[in-house]
């Protein structure tokens, strides 16, 4: 594995960017993790520095979770971008891979969190 | 009186969140069509009449009503308005002849949609609490909406106990915009619940972040 | 025996839970659960073990299940047979009850599973439902047992959602219409020990319900159609009604009235005539026992009983209206109903009031020009008659004394004053027709013509000429003395008109429905036709006083007198061909 990465989880849900905080830090210890409430905090972040990843979630108040990604995306091509949701319906997951987004189902768990990040990682090596 | 920091009222929104989110995928799936949701908002009530979710408590609704009864207890509750319920039934079934109100078949279907649904996302949250959620048979029932749940008004209880809020109410609207169909999921949980509730909640995160 | 474990009675006929009673029965499937550890499932199947089976005592409760009461009041309780009895009683049960284990293979399959599956109990028990019925099952089942045996989630599947999830013989008297039973089904988790989850799935058949339902919903389909084809021609009739122009009321036997349209609305609106409607009650032929008072004479323009009924309608916003009225009856529900319609006619009065008018100004006029004519010719007779005889006089006395200049002087002025002697007595013969005409009476034609024949050759200046007649000229009602003259004048214009040496008038008649048309002809000079009409003008001449004798009164006397008899006069005619002079004289005269 390389040198550390960063991440930036947005999430109006302060349990859940708890819990993938959590998770990445047992497994990633060195990682860079900030945490955005919603979509225009997270947009301000990301101009401030760059981030490796975007968890992104779908459901939040002001924009929605594709709407950021989709613009993170165009904004930050470099970074990989995930939507994390609760909301798995095909539509939803279909519309983040067409922005070129992943998709994790809510709730995360540590081996989904692992699983996730290490083959994203065994990807870019 | 209830007593629920930020992150385990927080925690619960997200639990529930994470159900509702199933639960859409299944509607999602038997409609064909993307289902729209609102973020869940939690309300304390004394009475369920008290609860202000409902713009109109004399709309006939249609409603699934499953009782859970794990570690902790309550209604979980499908509503429709009405009209609503009866164009959702009609988009299910692919009736071209609708009646006036549903029949004996329709009620069926719309129970099992609520039992779909309901188990989506009491299965979910059972999942994620690892704990089992013993759930009872959909019950179905057609009345106003203020009717939708009894009022446990403490009887004797005239002084300041009663402004005590001992329900918790959480909702989660949903919306079908091909169809213009909406409708809502309530969770009512009382006192204790919430209480026992909380408790698996810090057990579950304190596991968690361990 | 259809079971293939021991399974406590009671999570077979687990009460509805409901808020209320849930606690108690989970409490109790899992106390029993726990005394009995002889309860845990095993993998064999199909052991009769009812002695292994948890007694039924009566403090735990299981009777309840069953019976829906108090346990302590159940009346049989025998524990030595109990846990067989509910055996039975589950195994004779109305729906099929399948229970399922943690390892999804079927435990328990009843009678009636039996039946409506064809597969034995003995076959089936120990296999998964997959085995039994191979990729029939849908993935819903599946997914609801799975759920069901992990989660402990009941699910209900209902036949309308899933056409057919177990594939069961339908009953015979539905064979024909559903190939497979239409099902309702129920799984719930059953808990026989503090860890073992059961499934416990009930089939009721609800095909009779299904078919029902369809039936339903095509009578429904059919009601609706029908009560769009109802309504779609009840919105064009009533389109109709409402844009008719007249006001159409309808009246039922106790005489309320009802307006039918917006035009009867507003009639009877406030806006209206707060008569009207007692106007009308007045002119059904019964109504009611009190008849409504007559309305004033100004509202009925017409006399009762003409058939045609006027009323005025004197509305609160505007002009007065005159309207017709029209009542027809029909009969509805046994009922007897008119209905009345309200036509305005104020254009028809307007323009009959204008004829009205205008025949009366003709009337006068006509009156007026009779007085005149008559009072001019008589009162110039008297000077006229004073200078002829003056005139006549100087003829005789001085004739030949004076010049031959004063001799012409003379004949032009004695002939002068003949000829206006003349013409002042044809004036004054016209305006006699009118003013001293005789009563009618039948005048046979022949005679009258044979009369006409002798006048004519009496007179010296009759002109010559042949006069032939058809036979059989009929009789005809009229005024003698002027038909005399009117048919004298003819047939002497006719021969004067001729050329003498061969002048030829016929006469003929012909008889038409209302009239009878004397033909008078002759083979004279002709009338150019642009003359045609202007000849029956009163001294019309075409012709010089050299050429033809004459005043140029005859025609219009002939004119006057045929109408006068209620017919027509016209002429048929081209120059050098000879003219027919038509006079249609009615047959009946009771309308003159």
């Amino acid at each position: 594995m390389s040198h550390p990465r960063s991440v930036l989880l947005v999430d109006d849900s302060k349990f859940a960017r708890l819990l993938v905080k959590a998770f990445i830090q047992s497994r990633f210890p060195a990682w860079t993790i900030d945490e955005a409430v919603e979509a225009g905090e997270a947009q301000t972040m990301a101009n401030t520095r760059p981030y490796d990843y975007f968890i992104i979630d779908f459901n939040m108040p002001g924009k929605n979770g594709l709407e950021l990604g989709g613009d993170i995306r165009q904004q930050h091509p470099q970074s990989t971008v995930a939507l994390l949701t609760a909301n798995i319906q095909q539509d939803i997951q279909n519309q983040a891979e067409a922005l070129g987004m992943d998709f994790i189902a809510k709730p995360p768990t540590q081996d989904k969190i692992t699983a996730y990040f290490s083959a994203r990682e065994q990807a870019h090596d | 009186m209830i007593d629920l920091s930020d992150l385990e009222r927080d925690t619960i929104t997200e639990l529930i969140n994470i159900g509702v989110g199933r639960a859409a995928a299944s509607l999602s799936e038997m409609v064909d069509q993307r289902v729209e949701l609102t973020v869940p908002s939690i309300s304390f009530v004394q009475r369920f009449s008290d609860a202000n979710l409902i713009a109109a408590p004399h709309e006939v609704v249609s409603a699934v009503t499953q009782s859970f009864n794990g570690p902790f207890k309550g209604d979980a509750l499908l509503v429709f308005p009405e009209r609503r319920s009866l164009e959702l039934v009609r988009r299910l079934l692919q009736v071209d002849v609708p009646l006036d109100s549903l029949s004996d078949l329709e009620q069926e279907a719309l129970m099992e949609v609520g039992n779909i649904i309901l188990n989506a996302c009491l299965g979910s949250i059972s999942n994620v609490l690892g704990h089992p959620i013993n759930c009872s048979m959909p019950v179905f029932r057609k009345c106003e909406t203020r009717n939708l749940m009894p009022d446990y008004s403490p009887v004797d209880a005239p002084d300041a106990e009663t402004t005590a809020p001992f329900l918790l109410i959480l909702h989660v609207q949903f919306m079908l915009r091909e169809n213009d169909i909406d409708g809502y999921v309530l969770f009512v949980m009382d006192l204790d619940s919430i209480q026992t509730l909380k408790q698996m909640v810090q057990r579950y995160l304190a596991h968690a972040l361990s | 025996m259809r079971y293939g474990n021991q399974i406590p009675p009671e999570d077979g006929t687990r009460k509805k839970p409901t808020r209320a009673n849930m606690p108690v029965d989970t409490g109790q499937v899992e106390n029993t659960g726990a005394s009995n550890p002889g309860a845990q499932p095993q993998p064999a199947a199909n052991t009769p073990a009812p002695a292994s089976v948890p007694e039924a005592g009566p403090d735990t409760g299981h009777p309840a299940a069953i019976a829906g009461t108090n346990p302590r009041s159940t009346a049989c309780k025998p524990a030595s047979w109990g846990a067989e009895l509910y055996l039975t009683l589950l195994d004779a049960s109305d729906v099929g009850v399948i229970t399922i284990d943690q390892n999804r293979t079927i435990m328990f399959w009843n009678s009636w599973m039996e039946k409506a599956s064809d597969h034995k109990a003995n076959d089936v028990i120990g296999k998964t439902l997959g085995d039994v019925f191979g990729d029939a099952i849908p993935t819903r089942l599946h997914n609801a047992i799975r759920d069901c045996l992990s989660l402990g989630m009941p699910a209900m599947i209902s036949p309308s959602l899933n056409k057919s999830v177990l594939p069961l013989r339908p009953l015979p008297q539905f064979a024909e219409k559903f190939p497979q039973m239409q099902q309702s089904i129920r799984i719930q988790p059953v808990r026989i020990a503090q860890s073992t989850q059961l499934c416990s799935i009930t089939v009721r058949d609800v095909t009779l319900a299904v078919q029902r339902d369809q039936l339903l919903r095509r009578q429904a389909a059919e009601l609706a159609e029908l009560v769009t084809k109802t309504r779609r021609s009840e919105d064009r009739t009533r389109a109709i009604l409402q844009n008719t122009i007249d006001a159409i009321l309808v009246a039922s036997e106790d005489g309320t009235l009802e307006p039918l349209n917006a035009r009867a609305q507003e009639l009877c609106g406030p806006q209206g005539d707060p008569e009207i409607k007692n106007i009308i009650r007045f002119l059904l032929p019964d109504s009611g026992n009190t008849p409504p008072p007559k309305p004033p004479s100004d509202r009925l323009l017409t006399d009762l009983g003409t058939g045609v009924i006027e009323i005025l309608a004197c509305p609160a916003n505007g002009h007065n209206i005159p309207l017709e009225v029209a009542i027809s009856h029909f009969t509805a529900y046994g009922r007897y109903h008119y209905i009345i319609t309200l036509r305005d006619i104020s254009q028809r009065k307007r323009h009959e009031l204008e004829i009205q008018n205008t025949m009366q100004e003709l009337e006068n006029s006509n009156a007026e020009l009779e007085q005149f004519a008559y009072a001019a010719s008589h009162d110039l007779q008297e000077p006229l008659r004073m200078v002829s005889s003056y005139t006549q006089l100087l003829a005789r006395r001085y004739k030949g004394k004076l010049d031959d200049t004063a001799d012409e002087f003379i004949h032009y002025a004695v002939d002068g004053t003949r000829r206006m002697q003349r013409m002042i007595d044809d004036l004054l013969t016209l305006s006699r027709v009118g003013r001293h005409g005789k009563p009618f009476q039948a005048v046979p034609l022949a005679g009258l013509f044979d009369a006409i024949e002798a006048n004519l050759k009496r007179a010296d200046a009759a002109p010559a000429g042949n006069i032939m007649r058809a036979p059989d000229l009929p009789m005809v009602m009229g005024d003698p003395s002027q038909l005399l003259q009117l048919f004298q004048n003819l047939v002497s214009n006719g021969l004067k008109y001729s050329n003498p040496e061969h002048a030829e008038v016929r006469i003929s008649a012909r008889e038409f429905d209302s009239f009878w048309r004397i033909s008078v002809s002759d083979n004279g000079i002709g009338i150019d036709p642009q003359y045609h009409a202007s000849i029956f003008e009163i001294f019309k001449r075409l012709h010089g006083y050299g050429e033809y004798a004459g005043t140029g009164i005859g025609l219009a006397l002939c004119k006057k007198i045929v109408e006068r008899h209620g017919g027509n006069i016209h002429v048929e005619s081209a120059p050098d061909e000879g003219s027919t002079f038509h006079v249609d004289l009615p047959k009946d005269h009771s309308v003159v």
